[in-house]
């Protein structure tokens, strides 16, 4: 296990972003996978990263939309015709 | 690709309109509220997001829906609705309300990009932010931390992180280059994280363990 740090450390990271959103190769996928059993550095980068992820989608609080805006574009549209 | 030429054509309605389909009345009102009225919750978040401010989110996605309505015809069915409709809100909002919003998003973006495109990009700037520090933080928290980015970078990371909309869309949605969203998107996670690690530091989680 490598300890110190990464020489990679900016692209691995770039490559972490394309991997959690889903926008990575096969290859890239595999490549990350290997290098993170090998490098703890990254694998706290990676493991911070979908942390970051899973705080936005599910701690950020949605406002409800107000009642009457449906209806009010609605009405809007009828108008248009 | 067919779908951003349709993406397109919204700004270049009058002229690109005589390319499309025509909808009947009824089509018309079952592609409204079959494929635009369901992503209305979405829609709300997003421009209150953009204009923390309820009135203005309201004017946005009545706004949107009304161009959406008017300009049906350029929406091909079976494409994306959703990255349609925001590419539609977030041009009314660069177009009428950025102006008179609050924001002072040029010079914050400008300085985040000058300070992101210098050498010391590669410093790690997140060597005390930890996982279970996150995790003991509140929405409040990781709010506070996305609504201080320029918007240039909160929007990336609400489309891409909470809406998931993929970089091929973002690009659409926002007129940029897919390589452009890439880098947008790294810069924003960084100033995110940053913003992160000094709430954290603030509020004395690092002594968490």
């Amino acid at each position: 296990m490598q300890t110190t740090k990464c020489p990679e450390v900016e692209k691995c990271l770039e490559l972490i972003h394309l991997v959690l959103d889903s926008e990575a190769s096969s290859e890239q996928e595999n490549y990350l996978t290997e290098h993170l059993e090998m490098c703890i550095q990254c694998l706290e980068n990676y493991n911070i990263e979908k942390e970051i992820r899973t705080a936005l989608r599910n701690r950020l609080e949605n406002k409800k939309v107000p009642l009457d805006l449906i209806n009010t574009i609605k009405d809007k549209i009828s108008e248009i015709g | 690709m067919e779908e951003h030429q349709e993406l397109r054509s919204e700004n270049e309605n009058e002229e690109k309109l005589t390319k499309s389909n025509y909808y009947s009345l009824t089509e018309k009102d079952n592609l409204f509220n079959s494929e635009f009225l369901p992503h209305i919750d979405s829609m709300y978040n997003f421009a209150y997001r953009l204009s923390f401010d309820d009135d203005d989110a309201k004017d946005l996605v009545q706004e949107t829906y009304l161009k959406a309505y008017r300009f049906i015809n350029s929406f091909q069915q079976g494409t994306n609705a959703k990255a349609w409709l925001f590419r539609i809100l977030k041009n009314s909002f660069i177009n009428e309300f950025r102006k008179k919003s609050k924001e002072p998003s040029k010079v914050d973006y400008q300085e985040v990009e000058t300070f992101y495109n210098s050498d010391e990009v590669d410093d790690p700037i997140t060597t005390d932010l930890r996982v279970d520090t996150l995790q003991h933080m509140i929405g409040d928290e990781v709010s506070t931390a996305l609504n201080s980015l320029a918007v240039d970078f909160r929007t990336v990371i609400i489309l891409c992180d909470l809406e998931g909309f993929t970089y091929d869309e973002m690009a659409k949605i926002l007129d940029i280059p897919i390589g452009t969203v890439r880098s947008r998107l790294h810069r924003a996670r960084n100033l995110l994280k940053e913003k992160l690690t000094q709430y954290a530091r603030s509020m004395g989680y690092k002594n968490q363990s």
